[in-house]
């Protein structure tokens, strides 16, 4: 009995350890919120974007270079009219399930002031390169889930930081108001 | 009236004996049925190509505009998540130095 139950077990880490990120509270969270974000890109959604960036704008050849080793991009940000719109125990839960094995959590801050809590995990790679990256960001009004599957180089992620204000574009889904 | 040496037999064998045509008898007639041949039907495949390329013109124009939008919608999504993104990590990487620089103070 023991045997099928570590049979099953080795059969089934594959699955678990690269499942995309799917949970349910998320849902739960976007019926909530007031303005929100939600997008999905596969590897094609990627390219095809990326083939559409003009090369005269300042950050965008660093942003094809990005995007070219992506495999998979998701975001989810949620902004709420008041607070409260998840518990504690919900962001626990949200913090479990992003770090699951195969996830390093690499930085996790607490900011008691501002009630603003971060995490941030990598899919360890290459010492250059990571594998993937999923950020947490929660705020009393505000939560934002992300997670970037593919390499990722670690000099395109600090220039990602830096871009902070990458291009602003307005996109209207789904009748939500949406930045 | 018919003469009186008519024979019959003799004038049909003259009328129905084998002639060997003229040697351009196949140069007058072979060019002729070409152009026959070919004339209509080279009218009707121009309609025909005309039509199709009339067909075609506005479903590749319809295709390459549905694909422009798909593209630069994937564009304005994709600058968007990343802004997000940066703009998360910027803030991070904020929160990290302030409690780096807590930590030195004390």
């Amino acid at each position: 009995m023991k045997s099928y139950f570590v049979v099953a077990m080795l059969l089934a880490a594959p699955v678990v350890y690269g499942q995309p990120l799917q949970i349910k509270l998320l849902d739960e969270l976007k019926a909530k919120a007031s303005e929100v974000v939600d997008l999905n890109f596969n590897k094609d959604m990627l390219k095809l974007g990326a083939s559409f960036l003009g090369s005269g704008k300042q950050d965008d050849p660093k942003i094809k270079k990005l995007v070219a080793g992506l495999d998979s991009f998701l975001i989810k940000s949620f902004e709420f009219d008041k607070e409260g719109a998840y518990s504690k125990s919900d962001l626990e839960d949200l913090i479990h399930q992003m770090g699951r094995p195969g996830w390093n959590l690499i930085i996790s801050t607490d900011e008691k002031k501002s009630r603003e809590t971060t995490r941030i995990w990598i899919k360890a790679s290459t010492p250059q390169e990571v594998g993937g990256m999923r950020l947490l960001s929660a705020e009393p009004k505000e939560l934002t889930i992300i997670e970037s599957i593919g390499r990722i180089n670690l000099d395109d992620l600090k220039d990602l930081a830096s871009m902070g204000g990458v291009r602003d574009v307005t996109i209207d889904h789904s009748g939500k108001k949406e930045e | 009236m018919i003469p009186e040496d008519f024979d019959l037999e003799r004038e049909l064998r003259q009328a129905l004996r084998p002639v060997e045509p003229s040697r351009d008898f196949s140069a007058r007639f072979a060019p002729r049925r070409a152009v026959r041949f070919w004339r209509r039907p080279r009218g009707v495949l121009a309609i025909a190509a005309s039509l199709i390329v009339a067909l075609l013109i506005p479903i590749g124009a319809s295709r390459y505009r549905e694909r422009q939008r798909r593209g630069e919608q994937a564009r304005d999504q994709l600058l968007t998540a990343l802004r997000i993104t940066g703009s998360k990590l910027q803030k991070t990487r904020q929160q990290v130095v302030r409690q780096l620089n807590r930590r030195d103070s004390i």
